[in-house]
């Protein structure tokens, strides 16, 4: 169930009451009339909010890293690029570096980054993970990434 | 330094040269009644937005003349949005209400940018004929109530640089996050005013040293983006490259540089990816390395930019 349904199921549980003074049908309907607004007007909050709930989740878990707000990244031919669109500025990234942040992207925590790319790729110098604790920080540094 | 990249890094799009007010520094000569004889439709919009999608183009600024005039404005934006890519908005906030606010609120819009060029309606009306700074300022702090990134530009002319200051602080006290300023653009109706608008190299020095002291002053709170401060420190920062960028006119044609008078592709004719192919390859053109190189030596040149002709094909420029 997502976010948005499990909040929507909470409101119709009835755990958001609104007292209502039943000493006039007119009033009845204008009270009713007001819960519908209301309920409107939670539901469109929970839109909004839940368009990130996500990633907001993802990132309360301890260590998980993803991309920081504004950022977008994208395979290239000759590695990937990381688009900081509040800036406007571009990153060019290496194979490598690529391989780092497609792991960040699908959600990798940082104890266990080193471990799949050496799952996936092949490291015969043993340079991959010195060389990707670098690229770490400086992605961190440069506030690509927030964990 | 050209990246090679297989798609856009930045769309520029100037949905129309149509506009609801007529103002003296306008760099596109946009005004009311004046769009491109034939503007994209609806639907051709829609299928440059869906190869914009398809192309993971990370970031693309809708504007105009006024974009929010465009009927299908909302419907693009909605798609573009849906689709993943961020967004920036550029309106002069006179038709910018609760409505529009909240459409927009739904999608990632990275800025919405609105320009205020003075800090008195008197001032303000002179640089935008007719329009409203009450509007404007409307626009921006319902903006901020929906939450939207809201970005403010301010063009220095003759007529308001002496409010310059109580715009930048305008600016921080309706929370925006980022106030665009520079030399003014020597381009479209502001380069046939150029005498009129155009400040003294002293007043721009002093209006530069503002910048500065105002950038310490709200450093933390709100960024000044005044740097590169004019078109040729830009060309000069640049180096005269394939910067990752296209420009996209109301008619579909492409645009090799704001400016320049070269279109190099045309999305009525030709995809997104082959317009971006002939972007790219356009920037080995000698008259693009010429054509920048005479705005270093004289930002005259800049004022028949807008006359744009094909690249390749022709050096008769196109009536329009």
């Amino acid at each position: 169930m997502s976010y948005q349904s499990l909040i929507k199921r909470a409101w119709k549980s009835g755990d958001f009451v609104v007292s209502q003074d039943n000493s006039s049908a007119s009033q009845e309907s204008s009270t009713v009339q007001s819960r519908e607004n209301v309920r409107r007007e939670l539901e469109d909050i929970i839109e909004r909010e839940a368009a990130d709930a996500s990633a907001c989740l993802a990132a309360s878990k301890g260590g998980v890293m993803k991309l920081a707000p504004f950022v977008k990244f994208r395979e290239e031919k000759f590695g990937a690029v990381l688009f900081e669109t509040r800036s406007e500025k571009v990153y060019t990234l290496s194979p490598t570096g690529a391989a780092v942040v497609r792991e960040i992207v699908a959600g990798v925590d940082s104890a266990s980054l080193f471990g799949k790319l050496k799952e996936k790729y092949e490291d015969s110098t043993g340079n991959m993970e010195k060389e990707a604790v670098g690229f770490l920080t400086e992605l961190k540094g440069k506030g690509l990434i927030v964990e | 330094m050209s990246l090679n990249l297989a798609a856009p890094s930045f769309i520029a799009w100037q949905l129309t040269r149509d506009c609801n007010l007529a103002c003296l520094h306008c760099c596109t000569d946009s005004a009311p009644g004046r769009p491109f004889p034939n503007e994209l439709t609806r639907q051709e919009s829609l299928s440059i937005a869906e190869q914009i999608v398809k192309a993971q183009v990370p970031y693309v600024l809708l504007a105009g003349g006024e974009p929010l005039i465009v009927p299908h404005f909302f419907e693009l934006a909605q798609f573009l949005g849906h689709g993943g890519v961020y967004l920036k908005v550029e309106t002069n906030g006179q038709i910018f209400g609760e409505k529009e606010a909240e459409k927009l609120s739904h999608l990632p819009i990275r800025s919405l940018q609105i320009s205020i060029d003075g800090a008195t309606q008197a001032v303000y009306s002179k640089m935008r004929p007719g329009a409203f700074l009450e509007k404007t300022l409307f626009a921006c702090r319902t903006a901020r109530k929906f939450n939207l990134p809201l970005e403010i530009t301010f063009a220095p002319t003759k007529i308001n640089i002496f409010e310059a200051e109580a715009v930048i602080d305008l600016a921080a006290s309706l929370g925006a996050f980022r106030l665009n300023t520079g030399h003014l653009m020597r381009l479209g109706t502001a380069a046939k005013l150029w005498e009129k608008l155009n400040l003294s190299p002293e007043d721009y020095k002093k209006f530069y040293n503002l910048l500065e002291m105002k950038e310490k002053e709200f450093s933390g709170k709100m960024e000044i983006l005044f740097r590169p401060f004019s078109i040729q420190e830009d060309l000069m920062a640049k180096k005269i490259s394939s910067p990752g960028t296209i420009l996209i006119l109301p008619d579909g044609r492409v645009r090799v540089s704001g400016f320049l008078p070269y279109t190099c592709a045309d999305l009525r004719q030709e995809t997104l990816i082959q317009a971006w192919e002939k972007c790219q390859k356009a920037y080995q053109n000698p008259k693009i390395s010429s054509g920048f190189e005479e705005i270093l030596k004289d930002d005259f040149v800049l004022a028949g930019a807008n006359q744009l002709r094909p690249l390749e094909t022709s050096d008769l420029p196109a009536m329009v």
